[in-house]
């Protein structure tokens, strides 16, 4: 069985000396081309999980391996993108989008990195132009743009589309899923929103709060890698979904997936 | 149908703002100058003060430029003010940066960095001459010491604005110090730290004046002494009237940079 690309190995989390555990004994492996989504109310301490993967914070208890080399600050081979796109406002959609290969002093490959990924998230029109103008879905494809120069092996996505509107939301799950695996992605995607989770991910991890810890790991077997929230099958494993969240009393049974 | 008289309005009130308004607060001071000029020459006790007037300082002032009188002041001054503020700036901007970005540090040094700029500059007149062979390095000197807390105290205001996240994002997109600073923290402060320039400006030139009394024999604060000396009211109040539109130029030159610099006017 080849080694995971991403091992988390008793994680535990708690922000100040004494203060109430955040996170308790989290442990999973996610291999290299998956798509996991981390599932839990609000509060369980996903986004915590999702930055100490990250490297943007240290955990109190545990490690964190990538490719087997421990974890211990930021890099660009795993890149997070966050709830708001946080882009630079004196800056392009082209300048926000150059600034991992700027970074990384690859200035003279970004023109054509950048053309490509702009036109990869239908943004190629808008290069030259300042992002404040820009709507709050068509930053969110700039920042999808920015995470995906950077050339991560691993794309963490912390809630990313909770504050778009639905048909934007929608379609930038399907979009961000096509393009992870085209380019052979690893996605992790924390989440509190059931219909995105089954949308985007091969896998998800279903957390507690109070404090954190991974209740259930639930592989979605019988989705297609491309996907409609309106697909039986996409129906069929969001109730399995729910039910290991303990949002209804009874999951669906696999027979139950062959009637529908 | 009534888009047309709305548009005429709007163009209206456009051009009142841009044009009229201003033009009218000009006339009064000019109205109030005259009547005090006039009231100064009918009075005999005061007829010697009469080149305070409209009339003779813009005679004078014309007479100062075509004589080319007026660059031999104002060029040491602007001199002055220039290497005043450009150690303003070297000064004020990397202990804004440092102040800014360490609470520790903002901590220690409220105290002693507000008693420092509650201290009239000019006070430092003595300290400045004692210090300095020449006039010249103690002008330079005043200016600085005005000049410097603005610079600072906007610059620190600047980076303690800065979202958090965005130095976040640098780190995960891999930027090292260096980068975050050329390519976060200074555009981010960029329009804090010309505020802060622009109030340090203000400060300096309201401070070369009374700065260029010390020793020096040139520039507008000397002319303004030496006008007084030999009773010469018209050139006294030419001197004064460049001082100001020379401070507005500059005060311009400073918004112009803001308006260029500043990323928030793309919204």
């Amino acid at each position: 069985m080849p080694a995971p690309l991403l091992s988390v190995q008793n994680l535990g989390h708690r922000y100040r000396h004494r203060a109430e555990l955040v996170l308790r004994d989290v442990s999973f492996d996610v291999g290299a081309g998956e798509a996991v989504a981390v599932v839990g109310r609000s509060g369980c301490g996903k986004s915590t999980l999702l930055h100490l993967i990250a490297g943007l914070a240290q955990p109190t208890a545990g490690t964190v391996h990538i490719h087997g080399e421990p974890v211990r600050k930021p890099s660009a081979r795993w890149v997070v993108m966050f709830q708001q796109p946080l882009l630079y406002p004196w800056m392009t959609a082209f300048e926000n989008t150059a600034l991992g290969p700027r970074f990384a002093g690859r200035r003279r490959e970004a023109p054509k990195l950048v053309g490509d990924l702009l036109a990869l998230v239908n943004m190629a029109d808008y290069a030259g132009t300042n992002v404040q103008r820009l709507s709050g879905g068509q930053q969110q494809r700039i920042a999808l743009a920015r995470s995906l120069a950077a050339q991560p092996e691993i794309l963490m996505l912390d809630e990313p589309f909770s504050a778009l509107d639905t048909f934007t939301r929608r379609a930038l799950q399907v979009e961000v899923r096509a393009i992870a695996k085209r380019l052979g992605i690893t996605l992790l995607l924390v989440t509190h929103d059931i219909d995105e989770a089954v949308l985007m991910a091969d896998r998800a991890l279903v957390m507690d709060a109070r404090p954190g810890r991974i209740r259930a790991d639930l592989a979605f077997h019988h989705l297609p890698d491309e996907r409609a929230i309106d697909d039986p099958a996409v129906q069929f494993e969001r109730g399995r979904l729910l039910a290991a969240l303990g949002e209804t009393t009874q999951a669906p049974q696999p027979g139950d997936f062959h009637q529908i | 149908m009534t888009a047309a008289p709305e548009a005429r309005r709007a163009f209206g009130r456009g051009v009142a703002g841009a044009v009229l308004w201003p033009v009218l607060g000009c006339a009064v001071v000019m109205a109030v100058w005259w009547l005090a000029g006039w009231r100064i020459a009918a009075n005999p006790d005061t007829a010697n003060f009469a080149g305070f007037a409209p009339g003779p300082t813009l005679r004078r002032l014309a007479d100062l430029v075509a004589r080319g009188e007026l660059w031999r002041s104002v060029g040491p001054s602007l001199g002055r003010v220039g290497q005043g503020m450009a150690v303003a700036a070297a000064l004020g901007v990397p202990l804004g940066v440092l102040i800014g970005g360490s609470k520790a540090l903002r901590a220690a040094t409220h105290i002693p960095f507000q008693f420092l700029r509650m201290v009239s500059p000019l006070a430092w007149m003595p300290i400045a001459v004692l210090s300095f062979a020449s006039w010249d390095g103690a002008i330079v000197f005043l200016i600085a010491v005005a000049a410097v807390w603005p610079v600072t105290f906007a610059t620190a205001n600047g980076l303690a604005k800065i979202d958090p996240n965005w130095f976040k994002v640098a780190r995960n997109l891999g930027a090292g110090p260096v980068q975050t600073l050329r390519v976060v923290i200074l555009p981010a402060i960029a329009r804090d730290v010309l505020t802060g320039i622009r109030l340090a400006l203000g400060v300096a030139w309201i401070v070369l004046v009374p700065a260029e009394y010390l020793g020096v024999t040139s520039g507008l604060g000397y002319a303004i002494n030496d006008a007084r000396d030999t009773l010469e009211y018209d050139r006294l109040a030419a001197m004064v009237l460049v001082i100001g539109t020379l401070g507005f130029a500059l005060d311009g030159l400073c918004l112009g940079a803001i308006r260029r610099f500043g990323w928030d006017h793309e919204r």
